[in-house]
């Protein structure tokens, strides 16, 4: 049975078409708004949560690992790589004032695996000191403690059901796996030096490591350094560089900076974008609304002349208009989801730049701001036809077709 | 031919996915040593179980059997079951979760099948409600 309250879905029923194309613009403008702030919001997200799990102020490798460390790129597109340097290093840089806490950790990549051609990083730190990656693992749910020939591994590495993964034919147990970090810090595997030194001695004697004088109970790869509370990191860094020989230093504020960078690019285009499209929606829907006014001028119309007062018109009026961009907004809004949440990893690789999906609260959050703003078009378009409508002589009109 | 072309739309969708599985959305490449990764005999199967599906699902659009288009709808709903879990799941993938079969071919897969299970639901509704209007 037709009633007031049912006429808004018959008339989207009955003129389907033009349903469908406000449909599609109220959902291109929850993508756009939605969808843009999730994209700018992942870049962001990974950013933080690569400072916070960098857990270092400031790092220290041996100079002539240029070629193998990059401190701009090392975080975004680093190949695995190795490099060693002489452990009496860590004695002079913990003597450097300044320093408060120090730790080293050892490098080692390996060789391809034979299921995927894909190379893996290893880190391994020294459970007694390391102050970096252990608060990591306390946050990761473990099976017990790390022992000799355990790992965690990464967000990007594959856990099989057998828990095990190969490292030139010895065989690792995987007892946890971190959350990601949208680095190259996922693609790694953790471990300590105990394991680490039974990884090295195992590629020496398959012949596949470049450093094989090298004494693994002699060397490190970096370390990993806290400065004391008020000290300067910059200043302590600098005396690092000038006191100790032969090793580069870079502080944590280098190595995000590559990344803050990239944010701040793809946050401009996205932002653009999202404003464009916004704008393409919502005059679109404007412009349909008011050429659905001229077009049901007489329905309108007849429904004056039946009695129907201003307040039922702009009730039919904004009833559609609501409905139709509320649908359309949730759709746009599943559409982000699922586009963003399954593509998450090319979609990262796509922009260069570690992409973490935001938490679902700040999601909703999003989704709630998104749905806001094409109710605000929905607004704007049923304001302007009540404005319309309010100025239309019913008589007139239905005189007009006569 | 007008009625028909709903009903063809599970047959386009699982054509689109063999396609895409195929083309744009396919696995891992093949290896230095000429041989293929893990992956790729997922994006196989994915292939030869969605090739199988689209023919029923083309063999339900133009049954006029209501309890065989329904039957024919409920297997479809279990290939998409099954077709879902084939990468990853059902059958291994490569090692590192940066790589296509994981970046491109397993999202697409998921989606994909999500949108083939939806309409077979909505195949075995409208084939229930159009047998009892029919009584």
């Amino acid at each position: 049975m037709l009633s007031l309250r049912n006429l808004p879905f018959r008339n989207l029923k009955g003129y389907a078409g033009r349903t469908a194309a406000l449909l599609i613009f109220a959902m291109l403008m929850t993508v756009a708004i939605f969808g843009g702030t999730m994209v700018i919001g992942g870049v962001r997200n990974g950013l933080e949560t690569v400072e916070s799990r960098l857990g270092a102020d400031i790092m220290v490798t041996p100079s002539d690992a240029k070629n193998e460390f990059d401190a701009q790129t090392v975080l975004l597109q680093a190949e695995p790589g190795y490099f060693y340097m002489d452990r009496g290093k860590l004695d002079e840089i913990a003597r450097v004032e300044g320093v408060e806490k120090v730790s080293p950790q050892l490098f080692m990549a390996s060789a391809k695996a034979g299921c995927c051609s894909a190379r893996l990083q290893m880190i391994a730190f020294d459970p007694a000191s390391d102050f970096s990656i252990q608060p990591w693992i306390a946050d990761t749910a473990t099976d017990g403690e790390m022992g000799l020939m355990d790992v965690i591994v990464g967000s990007n590495v594959t856990v099989y059901e057998d828990r095990i993964i190969r490292f030139y034919d010895k065989e690792c147990r995987i007892i946890g796996q971190f959350a990601p970090t949208g680095s190259t810090l996922d693609n790694c595997v953790y471990m300590n030096f105990d394991t680490v030194k039974e990884l090295i001695e195992a590629s020496f004697a398959k012949g596949l490591n470049i450093y094989s004088e090298y004494d693994p109970d002699n060397v490190i790869s970096d370390v990993m350094i806290k400065v004391a509370p008020g000290a300067d990191i910059t200043a302590v860094a600098e005396a690092i560089q000038n006191q100790v020989s032969g090793v580069s230093v870079v502080t944590s504020k280098n190595m995000v900076s590559g990344i803050g960078d990239s944010l701040r690019h793809i946050a401009g285009s996205v932002s653009v974008f999202t404003v464009i499209f916004w704008i393409i929606g919502m005059l679109m829907t404007i412009l349909i609304f008011t050429l659905m006014m001229n077009e049901r001028k007489r329905e309108f119309a007849s429904l004056t002349a039946m009695g129907a007062g201003k307040g039922i018109l702009s009730g039919i009026v904004t009833g559609e208009a609501f409905s139709v961009n509320l649908l359309g907004g949730i759709a746009g809004i599943v559409l982000s989801v699922v586009i963003l949440s399954s593509f998450k990893n090319l979609i990262g690789q796509g922009l260069g730049v570690g992409f973490v999906l935001p938490s679902i609260a700040t999601m909703l959050l999003l989704a709630l701001v998104a749905l806001l703003a094409v109710i605000l078009t929905a607004a704007i378009s049923s304001r302007i036809v009540i404005g319309k409508l309010s100025r239309m002589d019913a008589s007139l009109v239905l005189k007009e077709g006569e | 031919m007008k009625k028909i072309l709903p009903s063809l739309i599970p047959a386009l969708v699982w054509l689109l996915l063999v396609i895409g599985v195929l083309t744009v959305f396919s696995a891992c490449g093949m290896k230095d040593d000429g041989t293929w990764m893990k992956c790729h005999e997922a994006q196989n199967a994915v292939a030869v179980c969605g090739g199988m599906m689209a023919a029923l699902a083309l063999l339900s659009a133009f049954l006029n059997k209501k309890l065989l288009k329904a039957a024919l709808n409920a297997v479809t709903l279990a290939g998409s079951i099954v077709t879902f879990l084939l990468p990853g799941s059902l059958m291994p993938m490569c090692m590192m979760q940066t790589m296509r079969c994981f970046t491109a071919m397993q999202p697409f897969v998921r989606i994909m099948t999500v949108v083939t299970a939806l309409l077979s639901i909505w195949g075995i509704i409208s084939a229930i409600r159009i047998r009892n209007e029919s009584r």
